[in-house]
Parts: C-alpha cells; sequence; structure tokens
C-alpha cells in the first residue's frame, strides 16, 4: 500500500461507511448496518493492493466477496463518485498543490475509478449467478412439493379406488366404481385381502354395479379376487353383474365355483346376514353335540 | 395444508417480502403485488431490511452468547444471513406456515442435521411445541425467534404463543419478536391507523396488526422484557424508515423489536 493512501486509509473507511449507510436500503438485506465498517476495510484495503499492483484478477476476487456480503452496485456507483469527487477536488488548483502533486492525485482518480469497475463487474456477475441460482432452488423447491402433492393426490385416489367399508360384523362391502384396470384390481385384491385379515371378515360383498364395463383382463381380475377373499376365509358375494357382464363371464370360462351372486347391494347384505347367522347356528349346534 | 405456495397466480406475502429484500424466490404477480404495495406503504422497503438486520444481530447475539437451541417461528425463507448461517452449529428449529419456505428450507438445511424446518400453522402450534420438546428436551434453555411475524398474528395466538413458549423452556431462555406500531404523533389518528391496516390488508389479503409495546408485552406475559427499542436506534440507522415526501401516504409506521426472557 503506498505511504500516501495509508495516511488516508482511516478517513476513507469512515467515507465508505458512510456511502453504505446512505446506500443502505440498496445493499442486499444481508448486509446489516453493524456489518458496514467491516466492509469498508476491506474494500479500502483492496483499494490499496491494487493501487500499487493493478492486479485485476485479485480485484475481481475481492468485488466477488463484496457482493457475497451483501453489497449492491449502486452502493458502488456512490463509492465511486465520492473516490472521485474527493480525489478531483484534491488535484484542483485551489489546494494548493504542486501541478506534480495534482497530476498524481488526478491519477490516483483514475486508478480508483478502474478498481471500482472491477469490482462493479465482479459484482454484477455475481448478481447474475445469484438469480440464476435462486431461479433453480425456488423451481427445485416448487418441483419438490408438487411431487408430493402427486404423491398424496394417489393416495386419495387409490384410498377412493377401493373404499372397503365394514356394514357389520364379519361382513365387508366394496363398491366399486369407474373402470378397472389390471393395476386398480391388483391393489382392490391387496386391500381387500388387508381388510378381511383385519376386520375378520366372513363374507365381503363386490359391488360392481358403478364398473362401466369390463374387458377380459378386469373380469379375470375380480375372479381372481373373489378366489382369494375365499382362500383367506370370506365368502364371496358378487352384485351389480350386468346381463353383459354374466354373458362375458359365462364366456369365458372363467372359474367361478364358490362365488355368490345377488341381483343388488341389499339382496347381498341380506345373504350375508344369513350366512353369518347359519354360520353361528351350526357352531353353536357343534359346540352342543361336542358336550 | 396451504395451496398459495404453489398458485403463481396469486401473491404471497412470504414472497413479496424475499422480492422487497431483492431477492429472487418471486414470481411476477409477487412482484406487481409489492409494486401495489409500495405505493401505501413506500418504506416497506427500509421497514423489511430493519427486521431482518434486526434477526441478524441478534442472531450474532445468540452466537456470541452461546445458545445451543433455536427455536424460530415463522422463519420465512432461510436466505442469506439467518439463524442457520450465524449459528451453524445450534440446534434449530425453523417454522412457516408458507408450504414452500418449507421445501425451500429443508433443501437449504438437508445437509445439516441439527437443523430441520417444519411445516407449522401458529394457530395450531402443538406439533412445533412437541418437536421442540423432542429435539431440544423439556424445560430445556433455548433461544426463541418471533421476528417478522408479531403484525400478522391476532392477539390470542400471540398469547398463545408466549405461553407455550414459557412452558417450554427452561428459565434464561430469551424470546425476540419485531413489531409495528403507529407512532406517537399518529397515535391519537385512530381511524386513519385503522384505515391503514385495513388497506395493507387488502393487499396482502392478510390482517396486520400494529401494537405498542406496552400492548406487545401484555400479551408477551409471562416473559420478562428486558430491552426494547425502535429498530432504528437499535441499528443506529435512525430516520432510515421515514416515509419520502413525495409518497401517497405520509402515514409512518415504526417498527420496534423486543428481547424478552424467561
Amino acid at each position: 500500500m503506498p505511504p500516501w493512501f495509508d495516511t488516508m486509509r482511516d478517513s476513507l473507511v469512515e467515507a465508505v461507511v458512510k456511502v453504505l449507510k446512505a446506500n443502505a436500503v440498496h445493499n442486499r438485506s444481508a448486509l446489516a448496518p453493524f456489518r458496514f465498517k467491516g466492509l469498508a476495510q476491506q474494500f479500502v484495503a483492496a483499494l490499496g493492493d491494487f493501487i500499487e499492483s493493478r492486479d485485476e484478477i485479485a480485484a475481481r476476487e475481492v468485488g466477488s466477496r463484496l457482493a457475497q456480503q451483501g453489497l449492491g452496485q449502486r452502493s458502488l456507483f456512490a463509492l465511486s463518485h465520492s473516490l472521485l469527487d474527493s480525489e478531483l477536488s484534491r488535484s484542483s488548483a485551489a489546494t494548493g498543490l504542486t501541478p506534480e502533486e495534482r497530476t498524481a492525485a488526478r491519477q490516483n482518480a483514475l486508478v480508483m475509478n478502474d478498481f471500482v469497475l472491477l469490482v462493479v463487474d465482479a459484482v454484477v456477475s455475481a448478481q447474475s449467478q445469484a438469480i440464476v441460482h435462486q431461479r433453480d432452488e425456488l423451481q427445485a423447491a416448487l418441483e419438490s412439493l408438487i411431487i408430493r402433492r402427486e404423491s398424496e393426490l394417489r393416495q386419495v385416489i387409490q384410498e377412493l379406488s377401493t373404499p372397503i367399508m365394514p356394514i357389520a360384523e364379519h361382513i365387508l362391502a366394496l363398491p366399486l366404481i369407474g373402470t378397472i384396470d389390471r393395476e386398480r384390481a391388483q391393489r382392490i385384491t391387496v386391500c381387500l385381502l388387508e381388510a378381511i385379515v383385519e376386520r375378520r371378515a366372513r363374507v365381503v360383498i363386490l359391488d360392481i354395479s358403478g364398473v362401466p364395463a369390463l374387458n377380459a383382463e378386469s373380469s379375470a381380475a375380480l375372479a381372481r379376487t373373489a378366489q382369494a377373499a375365499q382362500l383367506m376365509g370370506a365368502q364371496p358375494v358378487m352384485v351389480g353383474i350386468s346381463p353383459e357382464f354374466a354373458k362375458d363371464l359365462a364366456n369365458r370360462a372363467l372359474d367361478l365355483q364358490g362365488l355368490v351372486t345377488a341381483a343388488d347391494l341389499r339382496q347381498g347384505i341380506e345373504f350375508a346376514n344369513a350366512h353369518i347367522g347359519q354360520s353361528a347356528q351350526r357352531k353353536a349346534n357343534d359346540k352342543r353335540r361336542r358336550a | 395444508m396451504s395451496v398459495d405456495y404453489l398458485d403463481s397466480t396469486r401473491p404471497h406475502i412470504g414472497r413479496i417480502y424475499d422480492f422487497i429484500l431483492g431477492g429472487h424466490h418471486n414470481f411476477e404477480v409477487d412482484r406487481k403485488a409489492a409494486a401495489e404495495l409500495l405505493k401505501i406503504v413506500p418504506i416497506y422497503p427500509e421497514l423489511a431490511r430493519l427486521n431482518r438486520w434486526f434477526l441478524q444481530l441478534i442472531g450474532m447475539r445468540w452466537a456470541e452468547a452461546g445458545v445451543r437451541n433455536l427455536l424460530d417461528l415463522g422463519s420465512g425463507l432461510p436466505t442469506q444471513g439467518h439463524f442457520n448461517e450465524q449459528l451453524p452449529e445450534a440446534r434449530i428449529i425453523f417454522s412457516d406456515k408458507d408450504e414452500l419456505s418449507v421445501s425451500y428450507g429443508q433443501k437449504i438445511l438437508q445437509d445439516n442435521p441439527n437443523q430441520r424446518y417444519m411445516q407449522v400453522d401458529l394457530l395450531q402450534p402443538e406439533a412445533l411445541f412437541k418437536a421442540a420438546e423432542e429435539v431440544f428436551g423439556k424445560g430445556a434453555k433455548m433461544a426463541i425467534g418471533f421476528i417478522g411475524i408479531s403484525y400478522l398474528l391476532p392477539d390470542s395466538v400471540i398469547k398463545q404463543v408466549a405461553q407455550f413458549t414459557h412452558e417450554l423452556s427452561a428459565p434464561g431462555s430469551e424470546l425476540a419478536v419485531t413489531a409495528v406500531m403507529a407512532p406517537k404523533s399518529t397515535q391519537g389518528d385512530e381511524a386513519a391507523t385503522r384505515n391503514f391496516a385495513a388497506e395493507i390488508e387488502r393487499m396482502i389479503r392478510i390482517p396486520v396488526f400494529l401494537r405498542t409495546p406496552a400492548e406487545l408485552e401484555k400479551l408477551l406475559h409471562p416473559w420478562h422484557v428486558i430491552e426494547q427499542h425502535g429498530l432504528e436506534e437499535w441499528l443506529d440507522m435512525k430516520g432510515f424508515a421515514t416515509p419520502k415526501p413525495e409518497a401517497a401516504h405520509t402515514l409512518k409506521v415504526e417498527m420496534y423489536g423486543m428481547v424478552a426472557t424467561r
């Protein structure tokens, strides 16, 4: 750092703090007032180094560091104005300096201006990077939210697509609405089997009156669901079978052994109650016989 | 679950605040709303900065005091200068109602196992306080940040927050809060203050509550307020948030901060 600059150091720091304070609203919010002095000291030290070395790379690096601390362009322009004003005033004839000293002061003003321009360059570049970075962060945060929301929606749809309702002790009803594809049929089977175990169901009523059409795949899948329920010890009852579906089931020669059918849900429930009642009666009779 | 964050057709207060602070985590609709808001509160950028600087000042104080546990209420976007930068070693629970802030915060904090971000509506804060008890331990000494949010909450919620945090924390714990008030010179003009708050509310679609320090102190009971200043004074920026003469609304609002202890 040149000796002439060293003598000005404290007053320069003071001047920089004053400019930072006057432009506080234009800096990034990370640059709080209690950090002004520290930043001013860094700025002035780097300026002193630049006057001696003219190292442009070092000046840009300082600019990046200052930008990271929140220094904004507007403050830098104000700093430039303040430094130039001070040096150009010194170089005017009225100050009583020798012509050589005035020339040196003008030269210093130009060097200071070069330094500020390099710092501005670095600050602008850092700000552009920050904009891109922050936009990416916002995008990533939004995408992760959308993924989470989609997953929640899928969960809701799955729950709605397999609405298993316990309608009496040991009796479950599964009113199916909408198209049934392979994936949904598999989900229905899994959910139904879990519900059979959990609720110790003995009758499950599959109401397909809300299913508009069944293709070969979904017919077979439903038949498999009924068989699986049977294997778990629950009597499957299929209600709401349309004439077309009945014909389709017959044509496909699916294994429907053990599957009970009923015209509608009311009849299905009546059957289920009777089935549970008969089962209870059988158990009571067996108990009496053993006694 | 809030849906505002995903709706880029509606302004969001957190994103407006980010824009005002010079951030880029915002949409065009937020920037437009900010422009409208600036018409009635031209000193909003100054107020927002005072608020953020106070947070940094308090964060620095707590870091110097060796705070190990920090519960932050209404954290917003944990961008530069937030508590996670000031106290990287501390256990911090950030919280906000806005899911975008939470999602963003979780990404920022993902490499720090000591710090987490929870989605919490302070109208139903039980889950947050339960988590704080689990993370910090029951009756632990802690610092509580309540900065930049009290003026968006009704009295009942502030009372509840004060009670909950008081029960949760050990003696020696600290609570830092910022608030907005109509200055002494305009307090007589209650209608003007009410209109002003109503106009802001219309803009940001959230009620705004202006309170005097005495009113806020009462709501914070049983916390003991040990320090209270206007933020301009606290940050050595006297006159910083003075309305510009050309402003349509020259009704001045003041921000102040309080530190209370348990």
